[in-house]
């Protein structure tokens, strides 16, 4: 059932892709309604898919939230994009970027619905991921995670755009500037919740493995980049350009550590 | 006046010294070196050994150039501590700047609207505290690790020999190792059941699962992982009378009447017949080896003529005995992480005053105008 419910959540995150780029070109208010509707949709049934898969694995008798395989996390991370462009879309005006990233969020859910190396079967838990720390970490590392990932985009388009329209350049700067900080918040506490659950259970709060290193990065990377917008020099394009090394910072941490040798794997 | 000269001079010095060690720019310089020094760590060793690198030998090989710069053991190298210890003295000294211009301008204005910035501030300082705590939980704390076989007990100092605060007379003994599986095969638990004892007397017993470290006078042990080892049960027939030893490999049996027995190897399925354990028999009279299978009489029925191809299969190739293999039983010896970090408490304040920071910098009502940064055109400094 929750498989079901998700797999649909790719079709209408296209929809809501279709919609916004029929929109952009014929500027027709029902393609800017359907838009709206089918990422409303994508987003309720989204969540909806979630809290069933959840339930699901209470009937399986493994009771655990759907974060602990590599199939969940694509899954919540799409969500968390998905979650921040509907919240700050209210609240900072970033509806006429949306288009890129609902494909970015449409991109990761057909990946996880339709990859055939990607096991979407309710798993029960190892030893290691049974704590109630997996909730927290996982959850607060991927909201930080869609936050960078909005603040890409608009960093992209930032480059992309931002000679030609020099007037809405630093609204623009300004809006990067606010997603790193709420992914710079949620990631500190997701890598201090980390730890806390690596004390109990490998015996120490930081041991320099990979994943853990690269979160650092991750980590590092987003402290010099909320630095520079002290420093006049590094405004504008190398500010979003230092956002785009950080997405790829991001990248690794979440993908890329699964090929070197440490205690979190996902693959 | 010359005397006044060299103060100038050094004063001069100090202030550059002061300013470069306050400002964004080395700051930024110091977290993006730190971060290139950390992609460079996780990316050597262990991932790329350096003997693959190279084959060379010579001083300038990119193997002994690694090594020299100890980029092999990058987290513990010069080039990383000075960089961290760097960073510390900047985030130290910046904070120190701004609050003392707290202070300052307090004596001047009005004091309740310099105490969000010094709220601001705990991002550094927590920040700092932390990096004093990791610091001090390198020097002073330790780990280790160590394998208890089931029924099997360990003094702690006999693998933490030189630490002081490791209490010569605490033991701890491996009660039982469990595993639990699921249906899948999958496993769902690991459980030592342990007891910890000092100087004959139970102070501490129960089950160490993941997740659940125990802790005795501040030292932590965990469920870190496990070793199964195969026992073969061996049955002897000699003159009529029949007895069965359980053996680990490496094991030595006496049989009495000057004989013995010593189990080299045991292998679950050996030669695809399987499960097997080989023998080394010694009595006055005669010695030598011999491989004892669980199925032999199957082996038997399969090929009939086995003990004539193959004489050191028979069970009773030794005259007046008759071995048997009567099963191979698992024996766990229990993993267990042991470790001390006296810096804990001061990691958990630091990260505590971190989140405080981040929370009055970014996130409470007051920061909102901080939230919507602008910047002096005149270069580095911030105004809200």
């Amino acid at each position: 059932m929750n498989i079901t419910v998700l797999n649909s959540v790719a079709f209408l995150y296209l929809a809501a892709f279709a919609c916004s780029v029929l929109f952009s070109i014929t500027g027709l208010s029902l393609f800017g309604r359907l838009r709206v509707i089918s990422l409303f949709g994508g987003f309720a049934a989204h969540s909806a898919g979630l809290i069933i898969r959840w339930v699901e694995s209470y009937t399986l008798g493994f009771g655990h939230a759907p974060l602990s395989n590599f199939y969940e996390s694509l899954v919540f991370f799409s969500w968390a994009i998905v979650f921040f462009t509907i919240v700050l879309g209210f609240f900072r005006k970033i509806e006429e970027l949306s288009t890129f990233i609902v494909l970015v969020a449409f991109l990761l859910m057909a990946y996880a619905s339709f990859s055939p190396h990607i096991d979407s079967q309710i798993q029960p838990l190892i030893p290691a991921l049974k704590s109630n720390w997996l909730i927290s970490h996982v959850i607060t590392c991927f909201l930080g995670y869609g936050a960078f990932v909005i603040a890409s985009v608009l960093a992209a388009a930032f480059l992309f755009s931002g000679s030609r329209r020099s007037r809405n350049t630093s609204g623009v700067e300004e809006r990067i500037y606010q997603c790193i900080v709420i992914g710079f918040v949620f990631f500190t506490i997701g890598i201090m919740t980390g730890s806390v659950w690596a004390h109990y259970a490998w015996g120490r709060y930081w041991g320099w493995d990979p994943k853990e290193t690269w979160a650092l990065i991750t980590w590092l990377i987003y402290a010099a980049t909320l630095h520079t917008r002290f420093l006049r020099a590094w405004s504008g394009k190398h500010f979003a350009v230092m956002t785009l090394v950080g997405l790829a910072s991001v990248l690794f941490t979440y993908l890329g550590v699964n090929y070197l040798p440490g205690l979190h794997s996902y693959l | 006046m010359h005397s006044n000269m060299n103060q100038r001079s050094a004063r001069n010095l100090f202030k550059s010294a002061f300013r470069l060690f306050t400002s964004f720019g080395l700051a930024t310089f110091l977290i993006l070196a730190i971060a290139f020094l950390s992609i460079l760590g996780t990316i050597l060793p262990p991932c790329c050994p350096t003997e693959h690198m190279t084959t060379a030998q010579s001083p300038w090989s990119l193997r002994s150039i690694i090594s020299f710069l100890r980029l092999d053991d990058m987290f513990h190298s010069p080039w990383f501590l000075v960089l961290g210890f760097l960073l510390f003295l900047n985030i130290v000294m910046c904070t120190g700047k701004k609050l003392h211009g707290i202070i300052f301008r307090r004596r001047q204005s009005s004091p309740g609207r310099q105490s969000p910035v010094m709220l601001r501030s705990l991002t550094h300082v927590g920040i700092a505290v932390i990096l004093v705590g990791f610091t001090l939980g390198g020097y002073a704390g330790f780990e280790s690790y160590v394998e208890i076989p089931e029924g099997e007990s360990v003094r702690i100092a006999s693998f933490l020999p030189d630490h002081e605060r490791v209490d010569q007379g605490l033991a701890v003994r491996c009660d039982d190792f469990t595993i639990e599986y699921y249906a899948s095969g999958m496993p769902k638990e690991f459980r030592s059941d342990l007891t910890f004892e000092r100087d004959g007397e139970i102070i501490n017993q129960g089950p160490l699962l993941v997740n659940h470290p125990i802790s005795i006078d501040d030292i932590r042990y965990y469920q870190a992982h496990y070793r199964v080892d195969p026992l073969a049960v061996i049955t002897v027939d000699y003159e009529g009378q029949t007895s069965s030893f359980t053996a680990a490999p490496g094991q030595n049996i006496p049989l009495g009447h000057g004989a013995s027995l010593y189990v080299s190897r045991i292998e679950e399925n050996f030669m695809n017949m399987g499960p097997a354990a080989k023998i080394e028999f010694s009595s006055p009279r005669e010695n030598g080896s011999l491989w004892l299978f669980y199925g032999i009489e199957e082996i038997l029925d399969a090929v009939p003529d086995l003990f004539s191809r193959a004489p050191q299969f028979n069970p009773s190739k030794f005259s007046g005995y008759v071995f048997s293999l009567a099963e191979l039983k698992p024996l766990y010896a229990t993993g267990l992480m042991v470790s001390y970090d006296p810096g804990i408490p001061i990691v958990v304040l630091g990260s505590v005053l971190l989140l405080l920071g981040l929370f009055f910098t970014y996130l409470a009502p007051s920061s909102a105008a901080r939230f919507r940064m602008k910047k002096d055109p005149s270069g580095e400094k911030a105004t809200t």
